[in-house]
Order: C-alpha cells, then structure tokens, then sequence
C-alpha cells in the first residue's frame, strides 16, 4: 500500500457531515454545565451560611452558662440583660458600618467636613 | 412580516467566515458556538472515532470536547486558532479517556483479519478495508500519532506539542505505526 492510498484511506470519515441529533445532544450537556456552573456558588453561599450557623448554635450553647453567671443582678432591658443588649446593639452597629464600607477614618473626615 | 434578529443572527452565521464566528462564539454568543459545532462536528467525530474505534464512545467524547470548548474558547486569543485549539482538546480528551481505561490492546496483525466483522462501518464498504479496526490494533500512542500525522497532517513537532510525548517517540511511533498500518490494509485488501 502507498503512502497516496493510505492518504485517500484518511480523507474518508465515518462520521456524517451534520447531524442535527448530535448538535442538540451537545447543547443539552452545555445547559447542564451553564445551570451547574450558576448553582454551584449558591450551594457554596448556603453551605457557608449554615456552617456559621452551626458554629454560632453550638458557640451559644457553650457560652450561655457562662454570660448566665456574669449578667446576674444586672438590670434588664425588655426582659435582656442589659450588658446582653449593649453587646448586641455595639456587635449589630460594627456590622453595619462594615456593610457601608464606613472605616473609622473615614467617619473622622466625615466628621471634619460637617465641622 | 420582519425577520426576527435571532434569525437574522443565524442566517448571517450560516454563511460567516470561520474567523468570524468563532470570535463571536469568543464573545459568549450561543448561537455561535452552536453554528461552530455544527461546521465542526465530523472532523471531531471522525478524529475520536479513529482514536477510539467505538463510534458511541467516540461521539460521547466528541460532545465532552464541545462542551470543554465551550467552557475554554473565552479565553482563546485568536480566532484563526481554534481549529488547532480545538484538536488539541480533543487528543487531550482521548489520552485522559485512554489512561483512565488503559484497555489492552491487541497487537497482533492477524487478529483483524481471523475476527468476525459485526459492523462493517461504511468506510469499509466503500474502500474495501475498515479503516477504524485496522487502527484498532496500534498501541494507544501509536495509534494517537498515525492519525494525527496521516488523517490530521500534523507536523512531529505538532504531534509531540499535542500529546506531550517525546519527539523522538513520536517519529519512532509514526513511522514504526504508519508501517504496520500499511501491512494490515495490504493484507486485508489482499484477501478480497
């Protein structure tokens, strides 16, 4: 056999020239891949988020006879203790100062130019 | 009654130069891809099923290729480039596929033509020999550099860049592969 023959033997091809079938099969595994490329960062934010909360359940349950001991004898605000309610409202303040890219320094220029 | 843009888009693509589509495909533009899978579906197909010689694996793997073009062709730099791109992802495709089955291959030249022929594919009933089942009996390596030398008309140093083999191998492979190739169409076409 020549090297011509074996040349015209590989210009043949088995596969057909268009086949509609396989283009839709391809399109339908390009779906799957887009919607699991869209879902995966949900399913990884939703993991995350119970995984804290997981961690804050089990943290609460360690730290509630401890803070039970030290906030006895204080006033209580709406059935809180007081300290409690601070704590939380100081915790809830530095969360949203965060979430409103507010930095400290920031707050003193504000403050300067209100001057 | 007006064409819809979504139809306008695809006629215009049906006639586009290759260039073109694939740098809209670049763009993110499904229909693009879409008209690129189809100009582009046989070469794939008729690549894998030589390299596999199991058309139903082969056409799977051509469709995993596609959907891993789709996902790298963002990142391509030159249009003019996919087709070589898009080749390398497919050899890329059948070496991972070769080493994860890394099934025995059987060398020996008379096999092919003692075992019965369940298939006939249509090369076979047009050329008298089957093209695929000869390939078949090349070692995997052997086989990925014929074809790529002889049905691609890839260079030795494309083949070595392709497949990450030494070139020395690649020559040794193709030249040792082409040889044998010659023997068992010599001695099919001979007996018919």
């Amino acid at each position: 056999m020549s090297d011509l023959q074996l040349s015209d033997l590989f210009a043949k091809g088995t596969a057909p020239e268009s086949d509609p079938a396989f283009a839709g099969q391809v399109a339908a595994r390009i779906g799957r891949a887009r919607l699991g490329a869209r879902l995966r960062p949900l399913v990884l934010r939703i993991a995350v988020v119970l995984m804290l909360s997981v961690g804050a359940f089990t943290a609460a349950g360690v730290v509630r006879p401890v803070v039970a001991q030290l906030v006895e004898g204080w006033p209580q605000l709406m059935g809180v203790p007081l300290p409690v309610a601070l704590g939380a409202l100081a915790v809830g303040l530095a969360f949203g100062v965060r979430a409103h890219g507010l930095r400290p320094d920031a707050r003193v220029g504000l403050l300067e130019q209100i001057e | 009654m007006t064409p819809s843009p979504t139809r306008d888009l695809r006629g215009r693509l049906d006639d586009a130069p290759k260039e073109t589509v694939v740098a809209f495909a670049m763009g993110g533009d499904d229909d693009a891809f879409a008209e690129l899978v189809r100009r582009r579906q046989k070469p794939v197909r008729d690549l894998l099923r030589r390299l596999c010689g199991d058309h139903a694996l082969a056409d799977d793997l051509a469709q995993k290729v596609f959907v891993r073009a789709w996902r790298g062709i963002g990142g391509l730099r030159d249009p003019g480039a996919f087709g070589g791109w898009l080749k390398r992802v497919a050899v890329s495709a059948w070496l991972s596929e070769a080493r994860r089955a890394a099934a025995p291959i059987d060398d020996d030249e008379g096999a092919l033509l003692a075992a019965p022929d369940p298939a006939p594919s249509p090369q076979r009933v047009a050329g008298g020999i089957d093209l695929e089942r000869a390939l078949a009996r090349l070692g995997p390596d052997e086989r990925l550099c014929v074809v790529l030398a002889h049905g691609e008309g890839m260079t030795h140093a494309e083949i070595a860049g392709a497949t990450r083999l030494p070139l020395g191998t690649v020559k040794s492979h193709v030249l040792r592969g082409t040889e044998k190739l010659k023997r068992i169409c010599a001695r099919v076409s001979g007996d018919e």
